[in-house]
């Protein structure tokens, strides 16, 4: 049996280093497993205070002073080895290969009781298991102590207090690791059931939190939960029955006001001018002093410059955004939100669990379809996965803000938030059209959510994910949207005989007017707005660089009238997301047929609600104006 | 008896017969609801439904639909 096992771990390490310790590191949702993750490996995977925000297994290398190979696989966090959500499957399946792996379990706690029903689960698989209990420096705040020797008898196993957060104890947890690693592979492991509690495998869920409630209150010297102290309060305050719906709304609004309003404004109006009179004017001259030839000077300004810098100024905006999302999530208000808003969500099919993943997708559809792995059941999840490119992504936003600054200056604040309405009310139409639930309400999947105690976000963690988005971005802006946009400024320069030709007469051109007649009747006709929604397949930013190389220094002012821009972004509001997002949708669906459906409907929906708007508004002016 | 969701705000009771069955009675198991644990509602949603519940020294929200299955002793 030995032997076998192994056998399979050589084989899972695939090489002769016989030396790799790999470790599982399985424990609760949010009880800090992925902040555990990042001070081991020194990466920096996202972490965010709410259950379920690590939805996949990562792997990473622990960095230690003994060099010795150690590498460690973060699952999603699970509550037992009876997985009920997806995610929850995924971890199950992976510790079910990784037998022979060494299981550093980590417990949270100060929420000791419920943490420990997985740990007592857990010290059954007969692999040789490390606890980590995190969150020690809260416990020591707080007065308390935790008796870890006693814990180490109860679960056979070396039991190490530590504090992820606050970088405590990671040494001796590593060290301990070495230890058991190199035991592990000589000796069968340390915990064995021969002791009466481990005999009975089928343990019920009561037995278990009998036996563990006892436990826990033999671990902990003192139990007087100070961990919600605060955290009731301030929900007594934000979850008050009279205003939570409108402290909710507010919030929101506010990172509506902060995004678009004077703060964002500004700062894209200083990146703007960097970019443009700055380094454009000086790679000018640089240009001019060399020499360079005539072609070479259009596509650098031109096409590179003109096309990704255009993208570059709104990044200031899109980071703002992606800040204030993730405060939300760090502080713990997320659960919270899903709180509120079950009731709302439940009028369209779905349970507040879903709300979660939505509200991300204004961020970055990409991570947002794949958070829907935390709803339990499938149609919960395609039908989120469905309405979600109707949250409108950061990446269109600096679609809207160049037609506003074109088009509505003024009030474009106010032209935005209807672009955002626009979106939500076509995804809620959306499901109330395919919830499936015709006639019956029974179908709303239940919801049962933790809410986890607030936590004041760390600056650390905060400066992660805005260096992640802009990173990110700027990964973006120097692939695809350069690539797109040399491609753009190349097809219109050149006919089919690759000679230099007047644009109008460009192989862009040609191309653009086969697909342009399809949005006359939404009023932009024009080859050139083709052209940019069709490249705007691939990055919904690749709009505006696109926009920016065809209409070159006169911009798009004349191009458009306000009706016209206006039906325009309705139409960029709602058509098919981008490649990612699409290759998302199939890869969590696995199904070609609601890829395409996205695709063929939201195009639909996009070329009729913005049609709508040009005809009916053209009627209007025609009316009224004349 | 009662049923939990009859709990008001600030009460406590003790939990005593779980109506429900299948995957979503073994997840509120797991969760710590089973018999003999504490529970105390703590505050109920603005549109009345769901509710949060301390119950083994942490916050877990419930629906109607699901605690009106749970029975308590206070």
């Amino acid at each position: 049996m030995m032997q076998k096992e192994k056998q399979k771990l050589n084989n899972f390490l695939n090489t002769n280093q016989k030396n790799t310790i790999n470790v599982l590191l399985a424990g609760n949702p949010n009880c800090g497993k992925t902040t555990l993750f990042n001070r081991l490996t020194g990466s920096r995977q996202y972490v965010g205070n709410r259950v379920g925000v690590t939805v996949e297994v990562k792997k990473g290398r622990v960095h230690n002073s003994l060099n010795k190979n150690i590498e460690i696989t973060d699952l999603p966090g699970i509550y037992s080895l009876s997985p009920y959500t997806m995610e929850e499957t995924v971890a199950k399946n992976c510790i079910a290969k990784n037998k022979s792996s060494i299981m550093l379990n980590i417990v949270d706690a100060t929420n000791l009781e419920r943490n420990l029903f997985l740990t007592s689960q857990l010290a059954q698989l007969h692999m040789p298991m490390i606890i980590a209990l995190n969150m020690c420096d809260i416990i020591e705040k707080e007065g308390e102590v935790i008796d870890t020797a006693y814990l180490e008898k109860i679960f056979m196993c070396p039991v190490v207090p530590i504090s992820a957060g606050k970088n405590k104890g990671i040494d001796k947890l590593i060290k301990k690791i070495i230890e058991l690693g190199n035991n592990s592979l000589i000796n069968t492991p340390k915990t064995s059931d021969n002791n009466s509690i481990w005999s009975n495998h089928n343990k019920t869920a009561d037995m278990r939190f009998d036996f563990i409630h006892n436990v826990s209150q033999n671990a902990i010297t003192k139990k007087s939960n100070k961990t919600y102290l605060t955290s009731d309060k301030i929900d007594r305050f934000l979850l008050n029955k009279k205003f939570a719906a409108v402290i909710f709304l507010f919030i929101i609004l506010l990172i509506f006001a902060v995004t678009f309003g004077p703060p964002g404004t500004f700062l894209r109006k200083g990146a703007a001018f960097v970019i443009d009179d700055v380094f454009g004017n000086s790679v000018h001259s640089i240009l001019d002093a060399f020499n360079v030839s005539e072609w070479v000077q259009s596509l650098v300004i031109d096409g590179i410059i003109t096309g990704v810098g255009s993208v570059i100024s709104f990044l200031p905006q899109i980071v703002i955004l992606f800040t204030l999302l993730s405060l939300l999530e760090d502080s713990g208000y997320m659960a919270r939100a899903a709180f509120i808003m079950d009731r709302p969500m439940r009028c369209i099919g779905l349970s507040g669990n879903a709300f979660i993943p939505l509200l991300m997708g204004f961020g970055c559809t990409v991570p947002a379809i794949l958070s829907t792995r935390t709803l339990e059941n499938s149609r919960d999840k395609k039908l989120s996965i469905l309405i979600m490119p109707f949250m409108s992504c950061s990446a269109k936003m600096p679609v809207y803000l160049m037609f506003c600054s074109y088009f509505f200056a003024d009030s474009s604040p106010f032209v935005i938030f209807l672009l955002y309405i626009t979106g939500i009310m076509f995804g809620i139409m959306t499901a109330l059209l395919f919830n499936g639930s015709k006639g019956k309400e029974k179908k709303i999947s239940p919801f049962v959510l933790e809410l986890p105690p607030y936590r004041i976000p760390t600056p650390k963690n905060l400066l992660y994910h805005i260096w992640d988005r802009t990173s990110d971005f700027l990964a973006r802006a120097g692939t695809t949207l350069l690539v797109a946009s040399v491609i753009i400024w190349f097809l219109q320069r050149f006919n089919f005989a690759f000679q230099s030709v007047d644009t109008d007469q460009s192989i862009l051109a040609c191309l653009g007017r086969f697909i342009a007649p399809v949005f006359s009747m939404c009023g932009f006709g024009d080859w050139r707005t083709a052209v940019s929604l069709t490249v705007g397949i691939a990055a919904k930013e690749s709009i505006v660089s696109t926009l920016s190389v065809l209409y070159g220094t006169c911009g798009i002012g004349s191009a458009f009238t306000c009706l016209s821009a206006f039906s325009f972004l309705v139409f960029v509001v709602l058509y098919p997301p981008c490649i990612a997002s699409l290759c998302t949708i199939y890869k969590e669906t696995e199904s070609i047929k609601q890829t395409a459906f996205t695709i063929i409907y939201q195009f639909l929906a996009a070329l009729f609600a913005s049609a709508f708007v040009f005809q009916i508004g053209t009627l209007f002016f025609n009316l009224f104006c004349r | 008896m009662k049923t939990l969701d009859n709990l008001r705000e600030g009460q406590s009771g003790v939990i005593c017969q779980i109506n429900l069955d299948g995957p979503l009675c073994r997840r509120i198991n797991e969760l710590g609801i089973t018999k003999g644990a504490v529970i105390k509602k703590l505050i109920t949603s603005s549109f009345g439904d769901p509710a949060i519940f301390d119950v083994r020294g942490y916050r877990l929200a419930m629906r109607k639909s699901e605690t009106s299955k749970i029975l308590i002793e206070e």
